[in-house]
C-alpha cells in the first residue's frame, strides 16, 4: 500500500483519463475525413434521385471521377422531407457532406447558419454565362455565390377532365387567374362535394410567394434607409391575403389546404379528391405510375399566373458546405453536375428543365406533334416555353426561410382557429421585424425583368 | 426471532463487513457508472451548459448567459406549448381510469383472463408511428372512420386534425390507446398483491363488491396508484411521437413542448435555444413531480 493513499488513488484517475482521451483523440482522427495520401474524397448527397437515377448519377460520377482520377466521390441520397435534420445533424457532427443538393425553399437558411461556402473562388468557368439568369439570382445572396442552379420546375396545371365536366366545367370554361377559378371552386365542391384545388395556405405556405407573384412586395425598405421591414400592412396585401383565407373558411378548399403540404396536395389529385393540381411538370410521372386512371383524364394547361404575370420557377440548388476541407474540388463537381451536357442528359430521362440555356435549345424541348399522346412531352415543351416568362419568387435573402416559417405558423391559426386576418398579419409584420433586425441589413432593387422588388447585396 | 446485522445474518461472529477491498463494490458499479455517466449524466450537464450559449450546427457553442431563456420567455409559442403540456396531463386520470377498470376485469374473469390480458396489452407493443398513423386515418375529416360514421348519425363532422382543441383530445386519444395496457399490467401486479384475507374479511362483514374495493382495494393500490400518476404524467408532459405524426401539420401553437423543442433542434437548428427548452421541461416536470408525490405523502 503507498504511503499516501489519496494521492496514489489521483495517480490511477489522471493515468485512466489520459487513456480515455488519448482514445477519443484516436478515435476524432479516425473520423477525419481527410485523406493525405489516397485520392480527395468528396461526399454528395442529393434529393430523392434513388433509385430511378442510379444509373445516370452512377454514370455522372464515374465519368467525373475519370476526368480527375484524383477525387474519389461518394453519393449519398437522401429523403426530400428529411435533408434539412440531416444536413444540420451531420453538421453538428462535423461530418457534413462536401457537395449538397438543396431546394430553394430552404437553401438560405444554411447561408443563414453558415452552412454554405461562397463558390466565388472556386468555380472553374463564368456562372453569369452558364446559367439563367432568373436562376443564378435565387443563388446569390448578400454579393455572394452560394449555390449553383441545377434543375428547374416551372408549374403546370394538370385538370382532371371527366372530375371537371361533373362540375360543369371544361378546361376551356376553367378560369386562368385566381379570383375566377376560387368562384368557380365554390360552385364545383357545391356541384360535386369534391374540390377544383388544393393550394397551400397553411403548411408549407405558398402566400408570400403568391404576394411577389402578384406584384405586390412583402417587405419594403425602412424609413431609416438601412435594412428591410415588413410591408404586410399594405391594404392591396391585407385584401389579397383576406380573399384566400376567407374562400378556405367557406370551405371550398380541403383541410390539407392548411396542414397538408405539396405531398398530401398531389395525393389529393391522384385519389380524384381535387380536378387540378398546380405543380411541377416532372409530376405527371408520378401520376401516371401511381393512378393510371386519372392519368388518362389528365390534360396540361399553362399554370395561373399572378397580376405580375410571370410564372413561378421552383429551383433545385447544388451548395458546398462550408465545412468541406476541399472547397474547390467540391465546387469543381458541382459545376460538372450542373453543365450543359449533364443537364440535358438528365432532362432526357425525366421531366425537368435545365438550368443552363444551352440545353434549353435542343429539339428534346420542342412542342410534339400530337399533345394527346405524348401528355408527357407537351408538358416539358410547355414548361420550357414557360420559362421565358417565369421567375423564382422566392426571395434572395437570408432571413426568407424564417420569415416564411413565422407567417406560416401564424397564417395557421387563421386558417383553422379562425383568427382576424388583419391582426394576424399585424402579428406576422412584427414576428417578421424581429426576424430582419436579427440578420445584417439588406436592400430591395428592382427587378427589371418583372418589375417586381427583390433583394440586393447586403450592407454590411 | 432475533433481527441482527447483515454482517450477523451472513453468519460473521464480528461486525467487520466481509468486502475489505474498498475497490470491489466499484468494480461491480463500474460498468453501470460508465454507461450512465456517458449516455445520461455527461449529456444532460452538456445540455445544461448548451442551454446557457448560441449554437448552431455550423457554429459555437458561445456563451450568452440567459439570453435564451430570455428569448424563449419573451416567445409565445413556448407559452402556447407549454399550456398545451398542462393540458395534455387531463389524459393521465383517464388513463388511470381506464388501466385500473381494464386490470380488474381481466384480474376478476374466471375464463379468458389470460387472453384479454394479452389483447389488451397489444397497443403497447405496437409502435407509437404505426398506432398514430392509424388514428390518423381514421380521425382524416374528409373520409376516416369515424366522422363517416358521425355524419351518418346526423351529426356534424369534427376537424379532429385541423382544429384546436380537438387536435390535442385526437393524440390524447392515442396516448390513451397506447398507454392504458401497460398501466393495466401494473395494476395487475398491485391487485395482486392485495391481502386476500382483508377482502375476504370485508365480504363475511357484509361488504359489497363496490364497497369492498373502496374501503379495501384501493387503499391497497395507494402505492401504486402514486407509481402510476407519477410515471404518466412524467410521459404525458414528454409526449411526441403522438403528436408529431397524428396531428402533423397543425400549428405549432395545438402542440405541447417536446415536439417545440424537435423542431427548434432539428427543423431550425438551433441548439442553444433547443437545449433551453428542455431545461425549462425538465425544471417544470421537476417540480410537479415533488409535489404531486408530497401531495401523495400527505394523503397517505
Amino acid at each position: 500500500m503507498p504511503a499516501n493513499p489519496s494521492a496514489f488513488r489521483s495517480h490511477r484517475l489522471k493515468v485512466v483519463l489520459s487513456l480515455l482521451l488519448a482514445w477519443s483523440g484516436t478515435l476524432h482522427s479516425g473520423c477525419d475525413r481527410k485523406n493525405q495520401d489516397g485520392p480527395i474524397r468528396l461526399e454528395l448527397w442529393t434529393l430523392a434521385l434513388r433509385p430511378r437515377f442510379t444509373h445516370y448519377m452512377e454514370d455522372l460520377i464515374a465519368r467525373f471521377e475519370r476526368q480527375r482520377p484524383d477525387i474519389d466521390v461518394v453519393w449519398v441520397d437522401v429523403p426530400f422531407d428529411a435533408v434539412q435534420r440531416k444536413y444540420l445533424a451531420a453538421a453538428a457532427a462535423r461530418r457534413a457532406p462536401d457537395v449538397i443538393n438543396l431546394s430553394d425553399g430552404f437553401y438560405s437558411r444554411f447561408v443563414a447558419l453558415g452552412g454554405v461556402a461562397d463558390l466565388r473562388a472556386h468555380l472553374p468557368g463564368d456562372p453569369d454565362q452558364t446559367y439563367l439568369p432568373g436562376a443564378l439570382r435565387l443563388c446569390r445572396i448578400d454579393g455572394k455565390l452560394h449555390a449553383l442552379p441545377w434543375y428547374l420546375g416551372i408549374s403546370v396545371a394538370f385538370v382532371n377532365e371527366k372530375l371537371l365536366a361533373e362540375g360543369g366545367l371544361s378546361r376551356q370554361t376553367l378560369g386562368t387567374d385566381w379570383p375566377t377559378l376560387r368562384r368557380q371552386a365554390e360552385d364545383f365542391h357545391r356541384r360535386t362535394g369534391k374540390f377544383l384545388f388544393c393550394y397551400m395556405l397553411g403548411q408549407e405556405t405558398r402566400l408570400p410567394q403568391a404576394i411577389l407573384q402578384q406584384g405586390l412586395s412583402p417587405l419594403r425598405p425602412k424609413t431609416s434607409g438601412e435594412g428591410l421591414e415588413s410591408n404586410l400592412d399594405d391594404p392591396q396585401i391585407l385584401r389579397f391575403v383576406s380573399d384566400w383565407v376567407e374562400f378556405y373558411r367557406r370551405g371550398a378548399m380541403p383541410t390539407e389546404a392548411a396542414v397538408g403540404g405539396h405531398g398530401p396536395m398531389i395525393d389529393l389529385y391522384q385519389n380524384g379528391q381535387t380536378a387540378m393540381l398546380i405543380t411541377g411538370a416532372n409530376f405527371l410521372e408520378r401520376i401516371r405510375d401511381a393512378a393510371p386512371d386519372v392519368y388518362r383524364h389528365t390534360a396540361v394547361l399553362p399554370a395561373p399566373r399572378g397580376a405580375a404575370g410571370k410564372f413561378d420557377i421552383a429551383t433545385m440548388l447544388l451548395c458546398v458546405s462550408s465545412q468541406s476541407q476541399h472547397p474547390r474540388e467540391a465546387a469543381e463537381l458541382a459545376w460538372f453536375i450542373t453543365n450543359p451536357e449533364n443537364q440535358l442528359a438528365f432532362a432526357r430521362i425525366v421531366n425537368i428543365l435545365p438550368s443552363t440555356p444551352a440545353s434549353l435549345r435542343d429539339p428534346h424541348f420542342a412542342f410534339p406533334p400530337d399533345p394527346e399522346q405524348d401528355k408527357l412531352g407537351y408538358a416539358r415543351a410547355l414548361s420550357a416555353q414557360s420559362l421565358a416568362e417565369a421567375q423564382s419568387f422566392i426571395l434572395p435573402l437570408a432571413a426568407w426561410p424564417e420569415l416564411g416559417r413565422a407567417f406560416e405558423e401564424r397564417i395557421k391559426a387563421a386558417l383553422l382557429d379562425g383568427a382576424d386576418v388583419a391582426r394576424t398579419l399585424s402579428q406576422i409584420s412584427r414576428d417578421w421585424n424581429r426576424i430582419l433586425d436579427s440578420y445584417a441589413p439588406a436592400t430591395l432593387v428592382s427587378d427589371p425583368v418583372s418589375g417586381t422588388h427583390q433583394t440586393g447585396k447586403g450592407a454590411s | 426471532m432475533k433481527q441482527g446485522t447483515v454482517a450477523q445474518r451472513w453468519g460473521a461472529s464480528d461486525t467487520r463487513p466481509r468486502f475489505h477491498r474498498p475497490w470491489t463494490p466499484w468494480a461491480f458499479l463500474g460498468a453501470a457508472v460508465v454507461v450512465l455517466g456517458v449516455f445520461a449524466i455527461l449529456p444532460t450537464l452538456q445540455v445544461v451548459f448548451y442551454s446557457f450559449t448560441r449554437y448552431t450546427a455550423f457554429a459555437g457553442p458561445d456563451w450568452v448567459g440567459l439570453q435564451n431563456f430570455r428569448r424563449l420567455l419573451a416567445n409565445d409559442r413556448f407559452w402556447f406549448c407549454l399550456q398545451n403540456s398542462f393540458v395534455y396531463l387531463l389524459v393521465t386520470p383517464v388513463l388511470m381510469a381506464v388501466s385500473l377498470t381494464a386490470a380488474l376485469v381481466v384480474h376478476h374473469l374466471a375464463r379468458g383472463g389470460k387472453w384479454l390480458r394479452v389483447l389488451l396489452f397489444l397497443p403497447v407493443v405496437t409502435p407509437a408511428i404505426v398506432a398514430s398513423m392509424s388514428f390518423r386515418l381514421l380521425f382524416n375529416e374528409q373520409s376516416g372512420l369515424i366522422n363517416t360514421v358521425l355524419t351518418s348519425l346526423g351529426l356534424p363532422a369534427v376537424k379532429w386534425l385541423s382544429s384546436y382543441p380537438w387536435t390535442l383530445i385526437s393524440a390524447m386519444t392515442v396516448t390513451l390507446w397506447k398507454g392504458f395496457g401497460y398501466y393495466m399490467m401494473v395494476f395487475l401486479a398491485g391487485l395482486l398483491a392485495v391481502p386476500r384475507e382483508l377482502e375476504e374479511a370485508a365480504t363475511i362483514d357484509g361488504a359489497g363488491r363496490l364497497r369492498g374495493f373502496w374501503h379495501v382495494t384501493l387503499p391497497s393500490l395507494r402505492p401504486v396508484l402514486a407509481l402510476v400518476a407519477t410515471i404518466s404524467s412524467i410521459s404525458a408532459m414528454k409526449v411526441f411521437d403522438e403528436l408529431y405524426v397524428t396531428i402533423q401539420g397543425a400549428p405549432i401553437s395545438h402542440q405541447t413542448v417536446v415536439p417545440l423543442i424537435y423542431r427548434t433542434l432539428s427543423e431550425e437548428g438551433e441548439y442553444g435555444l433547443a437545449a433551453a427548452q428542455g431545461v425549462l421541461l425538465f425544471l417544470i416536470i421537476l417540480a410537479l413531480t415533488v409535489v404531486q408525490l408530497r401531495v401523495q405523502r400527505m394523503g397517505s
